[in-house]
């Protein structure tokens, strides 16, 4: 049976995907364009006993393709003469919404506008003549709200009788595309002022909020405040699911092996399958999926809240002076819960040098994998101990989190230099404070973004369990392959206040951050197969038995924080950019970095 | 005649002429900026750039080097 489509066109912050959640429900997925780094999703719904699909087209401001947004709707409206179109508009700005409806009715007529935010628009004072409207463009018009839910049913109703509007708004011949904008811009303008009143006690909402927010002097402890709050809420309630996963994994480890053996399956197989890949994946699940699981859900609480946009509004400055602009701070922040989400999100920068920046400098943000390696190590060699170590230990980390930031502006300002591309211009809207639907949010931002990760993670921990475990167990004459690998890389090591086993760990755990103490910890103590050491100073005495000193791990620090993005990052990036160069480039340049930053630390103190 | 980024504060103007480059002439025009339009200067950035300006009831944060570019005058 073949389906009606429906396509959603308006400009972003109208409530646009909320109109799309109301009317699909959960029967929707998100995927790419192709060959476009925009996303585009679609559902389904039923009404009357027919199937409807509905697509989510990109929010977009205008028709005219001059961003990949444009370009994607514009097409789509295009190519799909027969789709009925439903045009959702902010009855809080309605004069320029109608300035895109009017677009869209040059291209394809069968159109329903949809003026959402109602509520919204009522507290400020607003109110539309809807009927007016509808007899001015001679077309149906819904007026909603759809973050509760009203006039959905209405749009459902009307869906079926969608006709041709008959909205006569052509242009004099001879005009020039200026003249054209002008005149339709004039139309939208006087079609606005026909229907919208204003009365005169609106309130006044958000400006408190707006001087907390966005404040000269408020701002910015502002903005480290929320970070730190959204570090310390991730971390501290990620141990105990993270526990129970790993308690969980490993029963079920057990259950298998004992299986398998029980099956007759030789030993060395059953080892191989259990102890090394099953292990590997499960441990990386349990560590990672929790902080993602915690992190995300919060973040996308902001993001609806509206306050993304303002810390880009905040951090602009500086990020122009550096050759980029402010939404990097908030693709900086999504590396803070991943680095492959974070480079996806790159996707909000327009210019597309300032996007190439963003994607080559987010692995210098320290990720959740990141983050249990950098407090160990403050917590054993920096922190100290007695009663202020935990406070000292987080003014560290906020110092690490701040290195981190400054040699992304160092880098980014160096590749604006070199890289080729014209300087872009940074107008932003800053869309009203909403109050986030938290359900909703929790819902799509598990699927949008843990998921997602958690899936390529997996292909690569699979392999790397694999590796792992051969050359732990294949012995070379009296070593295993692993021991052997390390002592050749030992020279190398100490060179940079390292040694052999660390950079072989942090090798091997290119799949995925979490796993490079674990694998340093089983070489050290020679065992075969990565066991989880909890205890803190057991783990202090093994590294110290090890001949770590603080040297060494102020070197292990630096290389942390900068060495190459995991590759599941790193199969983002070539996917993002499609370009084989730019995604050596992004392991290449936070790799050098931490080199050459461990190789001046390590000789500073060999010559004093 | 004076640009957007020399404007007053909480005052409100009315543009008289919009001299971007066509692509940036074509976004200020999407997002309600444009001749014969009203805007009104919000408040600047913490670091004083850039400033958030009131166009067609929606908030638009613009650079100074791009508001330079939009010609208004008191309104």
């Amino acid at each position: 049976m073949n389906t009606d489509k429906i396509a959603l066109v308006g400009n972003p912050n109208v409530g646009k995907s909320t109109v799309f959640n109301a009317l699909t429900g959960m029967h929707q997925h998100t995927g790419n364009w192709t060959g476009k780094t925009v996303s585009v999703a679609e559902g389904k719904f039923s009404y009357d006993g027919e199937e409807y699909t509905v697509i989510d087209l990109p929010g977009t401001y205008s028709l005219m393709a001059r961003s990949a947004e444009e370009e994607v709707t514009r097409d789509y409206i295009l190519q799909n003469p027969d789709c009925s179109i439903i045009v959702v508009c902010d009855a809080c700005a309605l004069e320029r919404n109608l300035n895109l409806l009017l677009q869209v009715l040059e291209i394809n007529k069968n159109v329903l506008v949809c003026v959402n935010l109602l509520d919204e628009a009522k507290r400020k004072g607003i109110s539309i003549d809807l009927k007016k409207l509808s007899s001015l463009l001679d077309t149906a018009v819904i007026g909603c709200s759809a973050s509760n839910g009203e006039g959905i049913d209405e749009i459902k109703k009307s869906i079926k009788s969608i006709r041709p509007c008959g909205c006569k708004f052509t242009y004099n011949r001879g005009l020039t595309d200026e003249e054209k904008i002008q005149s339709r811009l004039q139309k939208a303008q006087e079609i606005s002022q026909a229907v919208v009143s204003v009365s005169n006690e609106r309130k006044k909402r958000g400006e408190g909020i707006d001087k907390l927010l966005t404040g000269k002097l408020l701002a910015f402890p502002t903005m480290i405040i929320f970070l730190s709050l959204l570090l310390f809420i991730t971390i501290t309630l990620a141990n105990y699911p993270s526990e129970l996963l790993s308690r969980l994994f490993t029963q079920g480890e057990k259950w298998l092996h004992t299986l398998m053996l029980s099956a007759n399956i030789p030993k060395f197989i059953c080892d191989f399958v259990c102890l090394g890949v099953i292990r590997v994946v499960c441990w990386i699940v349990s560590v990672m999926l929790p902080p993602m699981a915690i992190f995300f859900p919060l973040f996308t609480l902001l993001e609806d809240w509206g306050y993304l946009p303002r810390i880009a509004f905040n951090l602009d400055r500086p990020f122009c002076k550096c050759g980029s602009c402010g939404k990097q701070a908030l693709t900086m922040c999504m590396g803070i819960g991943c680095n492959a989400v974070g480079v996806t999100g790159c996707r909000i920068i327009d210019s597309p040098k300032e996007r190439k920046i963003a994607i080559l400098t987010n692995g210098l943000v320290p990720c959740n994998g990141r983050f249990p390696t950098l407090i160990m190590i403050l917590t054993l060699f920096f922190a100290g101990s007695g009663a202020l170590s935990s406070l000292k230990g987080a003014l560290l980390l906020t110092l690490v989190l701040v290195c981190a930031v400054a040699f992304t502006l160092l880098i980014s300002y160096i590749l604006s230099k070199l890289l080729k591309g014209e300087k872009s211009t940074f107008i932003l809207e800053l869309p009203p404070y909403r109050k986030p639907k938290i359900a909703k949010t929790l819902v799509r931002s598990i699927f949008d973004r843990t998921v997602f990760v958690l899936l390529r993670a997996l292909c690569v921990a699979v392999p790397a369990g694999a590796i792992i475990f051969l050359m732990s167990n294949i012995m070379i004459g009296n070593s295993s392959i692993l021991i052997h690998v390390s002592n050749f890389l030992d020279p190398f090591g100490r060179v940079f206040g390292m040694d052999g086993i660390i950079i072989l760990a942090f090798i091997l755990g290119l799949p995925a951050n979490e796993i490079v103490i674990p694998i340093a910890l089983m070489t050290y103590t020679s065992k075969s197969t990565m066991t989880d050491i909890t205890d803190m100073n057991l783990i202090g005495e093994i590294l110290t038995q090890n001949g770590w000193n603080t040297v060494t791990a102020l070197c292990v620090l630096i290389f942390t924080l900068f060495h190459s993005p995991c590759l599941t990052t790193l199969l983002t990036v070539k996917k993002e950019t499609g370009s084989v160069k730019y995604t050596v480039l992004s392991a290449i340049i936070p790799t050098l970095l931490g080199l050459v930053l461990c190789f001046i630390v390590n000789l500073f103190f060999h010559i004093i | 005649m004076i640009t957007l980024n020399n404007t007053q504060i909480n005052c409100e103007y009315i543009i008289t002429d919009v001299k971007a480059e066509t692509e940036l002439k074509y976004r200020f025009y999407d997002l309600g900026i444009h001749k014969g339009a009203k805007i009104k200067r919000l408040k600047s950035s913490p670091l004083g750039d850039p400033v958030s300006y009131l166009a067609k009831e929606t908030v638009i944060a613009i650079r100074s080097i791009d508001a330079e570019k939009i010609e208004v005058e008191p309104l």
